[in-house]
């Protein structure tokens, strides 16, 4: 674009230059309108050809649900310069347009412009998405400067939630036929009147709690406690893992996003009910960037594990080595939690998953695994439309040699194509009694 | 202002000088008359996608050409018979500041074709990149007949300058006031940039 009217004004000054010798040549004065017509047209266009004054602006809500349509307004100002200006909102990945366009050209001539764009997009995954630029390249009209490219900030924060309904837990409890534990007890909640048991003195228990009764029959060799059960209900942490296995699918559909989908139901009806729940990822390497939530019931740890949940990313490497955050086993054992594991498991991770689950074992006696099939999703983006009739029993039978191999462990195994959230939901409930 | 429309005007601008040469009587008038306006249609109707090309320069140089060999040193020196009638030499030679303008505007109408292609292609909004590019061609026509009306009354006020009869002194002094003025805003230009 620069070039083109570069060439014009090389073709203007080549015509100017025309008129000039003609002028000389014939000695007609008049041929001066010509060559004043030249010099006039550059003056004019070198003079606007300067960097513009521009600003825009984009507006967008800060939440919306997966798949809904989001409208996005742009408003562009400008107030020197005369050109072309390319105005480009940058969508992530996971953003597909519904309406419009999110690239615009504008020219600006003489007078001062502002421009309003509209166009709608629906973000596919959750997610949180940072649309905080607009980028934009200024084609100045007579490219004597080069063209411009520039980034305006624009502060935006977009949250994508998934598109789910909360699941109501106590409308049916059914009775699992798998043998569980007793439901977890708070140890993080304030201290009620319930009597719990006695136990041996630690330090820093109160000494009012000190069962002299219980420490004479002891011979007084050790000091005995009454401990009372505390406030709020049971502990349940969820551990998620996000290893390559998790990826299995599409960006939008796979084992990880629907163990994101289910967490965020359940926890948030778990809360509902006042039941502690918390939030680890297991991965690899060293580090522990990944999110994480402390146990606790209340909008403000819903906030928690929305933020948490959102800036969960799966791993890239295939290698898959599982580490956690030492403060999960240290909440682990303190509250004595149910964990909820939930995985996929497939040939890259079953081993080191085998490995896993005894040492969260050493720590808590209320681990369920739940095992997020990903061969219904594969089946469902490669044969679409065969996908029900590649059931779960066919899903089970391509991984029963790795689940085998795990440790006798509850589980609960989900195939999310042809089962309804709802269903896993049902399923953990009765499982974990909780 | 659509360039289909741009082009129309480019071509109307164009075609004067060449009508009169035409409407001449004169042999060799009416050969570079008619000439004229037929690169001129050309110049009008097919403007260049790479903004214009060398046709749009030939109905201007066919003027030029005639014009050097009408009046003036070449003329003399080798004592050709004039092509343009000594009675038209002023009016065509003043009408071909329209031609000049009709090769700015068939410029414009070409970048704004190959602009449109480049827009398509990187997959702008039709409706959008045409309503930017019809805006792109009003103001180069603005510009354009701007200038046109600005040459030919600094033309007028240059002829007419001796008229006043002002005095060696208050020309000087308006000179220098003009130069500053024309200086001052280059300079503050050029700082901008």
């Amino acid at each position: 674009m620069v070039k083109e009217w570069s060439k014009s004004l090389l073709a203007m000054i080549l015509v100017g230059a025309l008129s000039g010798t003609t002028a000389i040549i014939t000695t007609n004065r008049f041929l001066a309108t010509s060559i004043l017509f030249v010099a006039f047209t550059i003056i004019a266009l070198y003079s606007l050809d300067r960097e513009g004054k521009f600003s825009v602006g984009a507006v967008f809500p800060s939440k919306a649900k997966a798949e809904d349509p989001i409208e996005f307004t742009m408003q562009a100002r400008s107030e020197s310069g005369f050109g072309f200006y390319l105005v480009e909102l940058p969508l992530p990945e996971a953003f597909l347009l519904r309406e419009g366009s999110n690239i615009h050209a504008i020219f600006k001539g003489f007078r001062k412009g502002s421009w309003k764009f509209t166009f709608r997009a629906a973000g596919m995954r959750r997610g949180t998405f940072l649309l905080d630029h607009v980028n934009y390249t200024y084609y100045p009209a007579l490219g004597v400067i080069n063209k411009k490219d520039g980034k305006l900030e624009t502060g935006g924060e977009l949250e994508i939630l998934p598109k789910l309904s909360i699941p109501k837990l106590r409308v049916k409890r059914l009775k699992s036929e798998q043998v569980s534990p007793k439901n977890s007890i708070s140890r993080t909640g304030p201290i009620s009147s319930d009597f719990e048991s006695v136990r041996e003195y630690q330090a820093g228990d109160s000494y009012r709690n000190i069962n002299w009764k219980a420490t004479a029959r002891n011979s007084f060799s050790n000091l005995m406690v009454n401990q009372y059960e505390r406030e709020g209900e049971k502990t349940l942490i969820y551990l998620l893992d996000r290893s390559f296995p998790m990826s299995r699918g599409t960006a939008e559909e796979n084992p990880l996003e629907y163990g994101i989908s289910f967490i965020f139901a359940h926890s948030r009806a778990l809360m509902k009910e006042n039941i502690n729940t918390g939030f680890w990822t297991a991965q690899s390497g060293r580090g522990f960037s990944s999110q994480s939530v402390m146990p606790s019931s209340g909008i403000e740890n819903e906030y928690r594990f929305r933020k948490a949940l959102l800036r969960t990313e799966p791993l890239a490497s295939k290698y898959v080595v599982y580490q956690v955050d030492p403060k999960f086993f240290t909440v682990v054992r303190e509250t004595r939690a149910t964990v909820l594991f939930i995985t996929s498991v497939w040939k890259e991770n079953y081993e080191e998953l085998s490995r896993f689950i005894r040492r969260i074992r050493k720590y808590s006696g209320n681990v369920l695994l739940v095992n997020v099939l990903s061969s219904g999703i594969i089946m469902k983006h490669i044969l679409s439309g065969i996908e029900a009739f590649y059931g779960k029993k066919t899903a089970l039978r391509n991984s029963s040699r790795f689940l085998e191999e795990l440790p006798r462990i509850r589980r609960v195994d989900w195939d999310p194509i042809n089962e309804p959230l709802g269903y896993l939901v049902g399923s953990v409930s009765m499982v974990t009694g909780i | 202002m659509n360039r289909q429309m741009l082009s129309l005007v480019s071509l109307i601008l164009m075609m004067p000088p060449g009508l009169i040469l035409a409407g001449s009587g004169y042999p060799p008038a009416i050969i570079a008359g008619i000439t004229e306006i037929i690169f001129a249609v050309a110049a009008g109707i097919i403007p260049s996608e790479k903004g214009g090309g060398f046709t749009i320069f030939l109905p201007f140089l066919i003027l030029a050409v005639a014009m050097a060999l009408s009046q003036g040193y070449l003329q003399r020196l080798f004592g050709i018979s004039p092509i343009v009638p000594s009675i038209y030499e002023n009016t065509v030679a003043f009408l071909m500041v329209f031609v000049v303008l009709g090769i700015f505007l068939s410029m414009t109408s070409g970048t704004s074709k190959s602009m449109a292609i480049s827009f398509r292609q990187s997959g702008f909004d039709e409706k959008e990149y045409k309503s930017a590019l019809s805006s792109f061609n009003s103001n180069a026509a603005i510009l354009g007949f701007g200038m046109l009306f600005l040459s030919i009354a600094a033309y007028i006020a240059v002829s007419l300058l001796p008229e006043l009869n002002i005095g060696f002194f208050p020309a000087v002094i308006a000179f220098g006031v003009v130069y500053l003025l024309i200086f001052r805003a280059i300079f503050s230009q050029k700082r901008q940039i």
